[in-house]
């Protein structure tokens, strides 16, 4: 197993290494020039000239590479060029934000996620499933932007029932990200009850439940001891793959109810030319990624003896 | 399964519970005070002064910040008032040296950066230090231009900083804003704690404006060495106001400075000091917006501004109560205002209308220098292509007014009725656009060279819908002489370095006036000022920059207009610049608000703001009955499907067990 | 009449496929749907390609000497064009939804095809050579797949509007047909882009696939026969795997048409015709002025055309890969 980490760490490292080089590449092309906002309406030759050399932008591609590599393993990625604030702050400032809105979402949308699945796979064929069915499908053919705006207008503005906009820290945040999260749990619980049907369908087609079955196994002792027990592996795993995705995946809630978190931070500073603030998210969200899948890989070899690392 | 159920139920059931008791719409829970809720439309940058330059930072530091004078908060036109100056400076009689009085016992801000933590007396040596920054080349200000060329030996301190920081630095010293600040400057001098003197190079006919922008202002050393870079964040100043707490990207919560000076309304009835000759100072009581005439500021305990950048929120906080002060988005102004009035519900509501024409102007910029574009008759006639009205019906919801010339009207140089390239009702003529295409070499929009109708580029330097908007109708409207666009969507930095290279052909742009004068947005086309420099579109005509040149050191008068109008009219006739329009800005007032009379040109006027909470809360909780029954109705429907169909599963599968 | 004996044809794994398709009547039912959709997107193409001078839906009603105002109007029975009524820049929305047909179908077409292209090709290369090629592409995929979505998405979009690419996109002909003249930047952008940024899933899939396919007993005799390596690739282990790329195509076609919407949202979508994003993204402002069908209509038929794709999507994999059939 310890072999095993190691290995897989090691792996990662020109992965990221990858990453880094592909957000320095793709900036240089499309970056424009930060300097012109920082200065102002009416910038000299000279003072342009200091602020390239301050942000480093004159430097070749290679050596801004090797800055950015010194950065990612000091963790110290300067300021953000945009609000001149150091990135470290304003990660500070947007993790508690984006984290309030997107776990308990993740969390409430999977639960229900799960237990729809299991309750249809249970009355597979039945009307219930049908509906269900029917319904995740159509939920999920509705543009998540479509959610979001009827969901604000109806919900916010004609009926009062939430604020339209705003983010309170602390346990005001409630509040504020109550309807953001029913859209996004909305949002979420279609693709999630296809994916876990799918997941206990297998499971109950499997050998071992018919075995049970005729052995005159109760049905609820079936598909708590048996179905549940194995189903959990795929979901555990598939849970801890969004994880990396809860950072910056919920832009468009952000955006649009006034939430400060990274996702609409990530947003402001791509369009911006943040720099800064675009290679410590990215780098972050790629680091989350990487340890996250390795963390799915250990789990499915522990809980599923059937598998092996290698 | 039932178990499952059951689970199912109650996690439901309450999580419903909960959504509705959380079924709150107020953004403000928990507040004390007499707060004054304000929205900004973007975020604000740097407070440290010598960078304050965007709209939405000056908002916030003109409550923290005073420098020596100030705008009088009604008078209209504009006029200066002393504010840290005891009184309007004494000017000597060549008018090139001015001397201010400083005034006694103001406190700067209490704040860590002193000892003890208590503020100690400004002096005029803080005034000396404040100003000198601006022109420090670490604190990469962008308004020392403000001074550059106009104060004695203002030029030759910053060049000679700049060389030797550039050496300080390669001998590997590192070198912050206070390195070198204190040589002498001859042209800003403090003769002793409360005089200040500064000396100009030139005569500045402006001079005394700039000294009222947040550029301007006074901030102690001590702040600046304690909080290094981190000044921009943490200001200190004087105002009635200081910072308690700020998230750049969410919002700004000010409270009110408890050892604010004596710093009063202005009261009509006190003669002569605050009755400004030319102040209509009656009319502004009649229309109510000088309500509390001698009585000291702050009027309220503090100000919390919210970023909301998004129109639609920003918005429905107005509409639902949630903030005092708003200028309607466009796209949402129909719901405010219809015509020049206000909507039934916003009038019905008591709400203050106040439309301002805003002192910029928004045009297309044609880059001369293209090859293409370089082409005067094909300008000519993509102005004429242009439907202003709709432009003004459609893209600004009517609250704009076409521009005649790129000077608006009530600035000195703008002329009614010379516009050739724009129709008398301001709407498109496409028979004299193609004609003018014909003299330009298109023949119906034809490019000769590849025989196919001409193509031009036109830049987005954002990617907001209303810009696409904007760039949309230009395509729809060169369209119609033969003339296909491309539309290329840039960030803003994209775009300014396009700007730069004079890598474009046209482009959206606007400006709005530093101070009221038209050399501020003449200077956009003057010929030395091309690309880098703001002379965005490259225009170069020998004649405007002699006048420009033979205007700039003219103080205010009939000649100096009459130089600023011909100026205007090469503008018109060589279209550098598609002149669009000067946008309205219409300001509403939440009932529960008095004293505030909005001003576009500075942000000065917030701190006038007077509350009347107990009214604020009725309206808003009356405003605000929340609706709950549609989501009662959904909830019985989701669970009656759900609960029918687990039901009728259940019977059937109970009916298979008996048949098998 | 006699009738010889017809020799007993093993029924092919596609007939096979679709008489349990045939089955499933809502399926079928959303197949016509989706034709319906398609047989809407050929005619808008159609007439796009004969229709000289100013498109119809760019053209404002009151231009075209109809009497209903060069603004939003409600939906109306003045004119067959009003019938949906008029968007805020008075053009017809019924038109400019029928074109949105088209150009969803180009996004999820072309979109899907590129992305479904890189992954199928990378992820049989890696599966069927392994070693130092599965490395390579394992190493990319993993690359791609750990930046953000939401950068690699706005950042490809800024970059792929500028300079080089933008350029290599105008200047590339084929026989003197240029792209550009058929496909606007903006719609070359977001099929580059989601081309680009959703292709791992299918390339791990085929990956696994092809590596477990390699090792059946065919095909090591095919490759004792002397069957060269590519040959093999595609004529023995291809058809193995295509039924992943068949379900992976509907299942990318979906989320093109769906991140079409976002990213004209976002500004960097499609920018010369009418597009069903462009419509809900203005609706952001619209809704609240009571301008709705503008969104109502493109949400519809947006709606409808997902929801058909999903579905027979659905009923595709069940019947290419009976296994997972309830």
């Amino acid at each position: 197993m310890t072999g095993y980490l190691i290995k897989r760490i090691l792996q990662a490292i020109p992965v990221l290494l990858g990453v880094a080089f592909i957000t320095l590449v793709l900036f240089d092309v499309a970056g424009g020039d930060p300097c012109l906002i920082k200065l102002g309406k009416n910038p000299s030759e000279v003072e342009v000239q200091m602020c390239h050399d301050e942000l480093g932008l004159d430097l070749s591609l290679p050596e801004q590479y090797l800055r950015f590599l010194g950065q990612i393993v000091t963790f110290d990625f300067g300021e953000s060029w945009s609000h001149d604030t150091p990135v470290r702050e304003i990660f500070a400032r947007g993790l508690v934000p984006t984290l309030s809105l997107s776990v308990p979402a993740f969390l409430i949308g999977s639960f229900i996620a799960v237990v729809l699945a299991l309750l249809v796979s249970f009355y597979r064929a039945s009307l219930l499933d049908r509906v269900v069915t029917a319904g995740a499908i159509a939920g999920i053919s509705v543009s998540s932007l479509i959610y979001i705006l009827v969901g604000q207008w109806l919900l916010a503005d004609q009926w009062k029932l939430f604020p339209v906009w705003g983010y309170e820290y602390g346990f005001g945040a409630v509040t504020f990200v109550a309807l953001p999260i029913l859209i996004w749990v909305a949002l979420s619980v279609g693709t999630d009850v296809r994916y876990f049907r799918t997941v206990a369908l297998e499971e109950i087609g499997q050998d071992y439940v018919r075995t049970a079955r005729a052995k005159g196994i109760s049905e609820n002792a079936v598909l708590f001891k048996h179905v549940l027990k194995n189903c959990s592996v795929p979901i555990i795993t598939r849970m801890t793959i969004i994880v990396p995705f809860l950072i910056t995946g919920s832009f468009l809630m952000e955006i649009f109810f006034g939430i400060p978190g990274l996702g609409s931070t990530l947003y402001t500073a791509v369009t911006n030319s943040d720099l800064p603030v675009v290679k410590a998210l990215t780098m972050l969200g790629a680091t989350l990624y990487v340890i996250f899948n390795i963390i799915a890989d250990v789990l499915y070899a522990t809980l599923d003896p059937r598998i092996r690392l290698q | 399964m039932r178990a499952v159920l059951r689970l199912l139920l109650a996690l439901l059931a309450s999580l419903g519970l909960v959504g509705l008791s959380s079924c709150s719409p107020d953004p403000y829970p928990g507040e004390e005070g007499a707060i004054l809720h304000m929205s900004l439309r973007g975020l604000a940058k740097s407070l440290d002064p010598p960078v304050i330059g965007v709209e939405y930072s000056n908002r916030i530091a003109s409550q923290v910040y005073e420098g020596l004078l100030a705008y009088h908060p009604y008078a209209r036109p504009f006029q200066l008032m002393p504010a840290l100056a005891e009184q309007m400076p004494t000017v000597s009689e060549d008018g090139m040296v001015y001397t201010f009085p400083i005034r006694q016992g103001v406190r700067f801000h209490d704040d860590a950066c002193f000892e003890g933590g208590t503020g100690r007396e400004v002096t005029a040596h803080d005034f000396v230090f404040s100003l000198k920054r601006l022109g420090h080349p670490k604190a990469r200000s962008t308004g020392w231009w403000l001074f550059e060329g106009k104060v004695a030996g203002f030029d030759a301190w910053r060049e000679t900083l700049i060389a030797d920081i550039e050496a300080a630095e390669t001998a590997g010293e590192t070198v912050d804003t206070l390195w070198g600040l204190d040589r002498d400057l001859p042209g800003i001098v403090a003769v002793d704690d409360h005089t200040l003197q500064i000396t100009l190079a030139e005569p500045y006919p402006q001079f005394l404006w700039t000294l009222a922008m947040n550029y301007a202002v006074v901030y102690p050393r001590e702040a600046v060495e304690h909080y290094g870079k981190e000044f921009r964040n943490h200001p200190v100043g004087t105002g009635p106001f200081q910072l308690a707490e700020y998230n750049p990207v969410y919002r700004v919560l000010m409270e009110k400075n408890p050892h604010y000076w004596d710093n009063r309304v202005p009261d009509p009835a006190n003669v002569p000091a605050d009755r400004l000759e030319g102040w209509d100072w009656q009319a502004d009581i009649d229309e109510g917006r000088l309500t509390h005439p001698g009585e000291r500021l702050p009027l309220i305990d503090g100000i919390e501004m919210r970023f909301i950048l998004e129109d639609q929120p920003r918005w429905l906080y107005f509409k639902s109560g949630h903030t005092d002060w708003l200028i309607p988005p466009k796209d949402n102004s129909a719901e405010a205002i219809q015509g020049k009035e206000l909507s039934p519900l916003m009038a019905s509501r008591n709400v203050r209308l106040t439309a301002i024409a805003e002192m910029g102007t928004v045009y297309t910029a044609l880059n001369t220098d293209d090859e293409v574009m370089g082409n005067v008759n094909l300008r000519r006639a993509l102005a004429l292509a242009i439907d202003h009205n709709w432009t003004v019906d459609n893209l600004y919801s009517g609250n704009a007014q076409v521009a005649e010339s790129l000077i608006p009207p009530g600035i000195a140089g703008y002329e009614h009725g010379y516009h050739p390239y724009k129709t008398a009702d301001y709407s498109a003529d496409i028979p004299r656009a193609k004609e003018l295409l014909a003299e330009a070499g298109y023949p119906d929009g034809i490019d000769p060279k590849t025989g196919k109708p001409l193509r031009l580029r036109f830049e987005n330097s954002g990617t907001s819908t209303t810009q696409r908007h904007f760039a949309e109708r230009v395509r729809d409207e060169f369209r119609r002489i033969g003339i296909e666009v491309d539309i290329i969507v840039n960030t803003w930095p994209q775009m300014n370095e396009k700007m730069r290279n004079r890598d474009y052909q046209m482009a959206g742009l606007a400006w709005g006036f530093d101070y009221p004068d038209a050399q501020n947005i003449l200077q956009l086309l003057y010929g030395p000022n091309q690309a880098p420099g703001i002379n965005r579109s490259n225009y170069d005509n020998p004649e405007f920059d002699a006048l420009y040149e033979q205007s700039s050191t003219m103080s205010d008068s009939p000649e100096r207009t009459a130089l600023y109008q011909r100026m205007a009219r090469m503008v018109a006739d060589d279209v550098p610049w598609i002149v669009r329009v000067h946008r309205t800005r219409n300001n509403l007032q939440q009932p529960w608000v008095s004293g505030a009379y909005y001003s576009e040109v500075h942000d000065q006027w917030v701190k006038y703001a007077a509350l009347d909470v107990e009214m604020r809360e009725r309206l808003v909780a009356e405003w605000n009955v929340p609706v709950r029954w549609p989501l009662g109705v959904f909830l019985l429907l989701f669970f009656g499907i759900l609960g029918g169909s687990v039901v009728q599963a259940r019977r059937t599968k109970g009916l298979q067990k008996v048949a098998a | 009449m006699t009738q010889a004996h017809a020799p007993i044809k093993p029924r092919s794994p596609a007939r096979e496929a679709w008489r349990r398709f045939k089955r499933d009547r809502v399926a079928v039912v959303c197949l016509a749907l989706f034709s319906f959709y398609a047989l809407t997107a050929g005619s808008a193409q159609v007439i796009e390609l004969f229709q000289e001078g100013t498109k119809l839906y760019d053209m404002t009603l009151a231009e075209q000497g109809i009497d209903v105002a060069e603004t939003a109007t409600a939906p109306s029975s003045v004119h067959w064009q009003a019938w949906w009524g008029t968007t805020s820049a008075g053009k017809s929305v019924l038109l400019r939804v029928f074109h949105g047909t088209k150009v969803a179908f180009v996004v999820g077409l072309c979109g899907a095809g590129l992305s479904v292209l890189i992954g199928m090709t990378l992820g049989l290369l890696a599966g069927f050579f392994g070693r130092k090629v599965d490395l390579a592409v394992q190493y990319l995929y993993q690359t791609v797949a750990s930046i953000p979505y939401l950068l690699l998405l706005l950042a490809l979009a800024f970059v792929v509007r500028q300079g080089p690419v933008a350029a290599a996109y105008n200047e590339f002909s084929v026989g003197g047909l240029y792209l550009s003249e058929y496909l606007s930047l903006g719609l070359f952008n977001i099929i580059v882009v989601i081309g680009l940024t959703s292709w791992v899933t299918l390339c791990r899939l085929v990956r696994a696939e092809t590596m477990k396919v390699r090792e059946l007993d065919y095909v090591q005799a095919a490759r004792s026969l002397g069957m060269g390596e590519l040959r093999i690739m595609f004529r023995h282990v291809l058809p193995n795997v295509f039924h992943l790329v068949i379900i992976n195509f509907s299942l990318r076609f979906v989320t093109a048409i769906k991140s079409e919407v976002i990213l004209t949202f976002l500004g960097v979508g499609v920018d010369k015709e009418p597009s069903w994003g462009q419509m809900i993204a203005d609706a952001k402002n619209e809704l609240m002025r009571g301008i709705w069908w503008p969104l109502l209509a493109s949400g519809v038929a947006l709606f409808g055309l997902t929801l058909a794709v999903n579905y027979v999507g659905d009923a595709l994999r069940d019947a290419l890969d009976p296994r997972l059939k309830n």
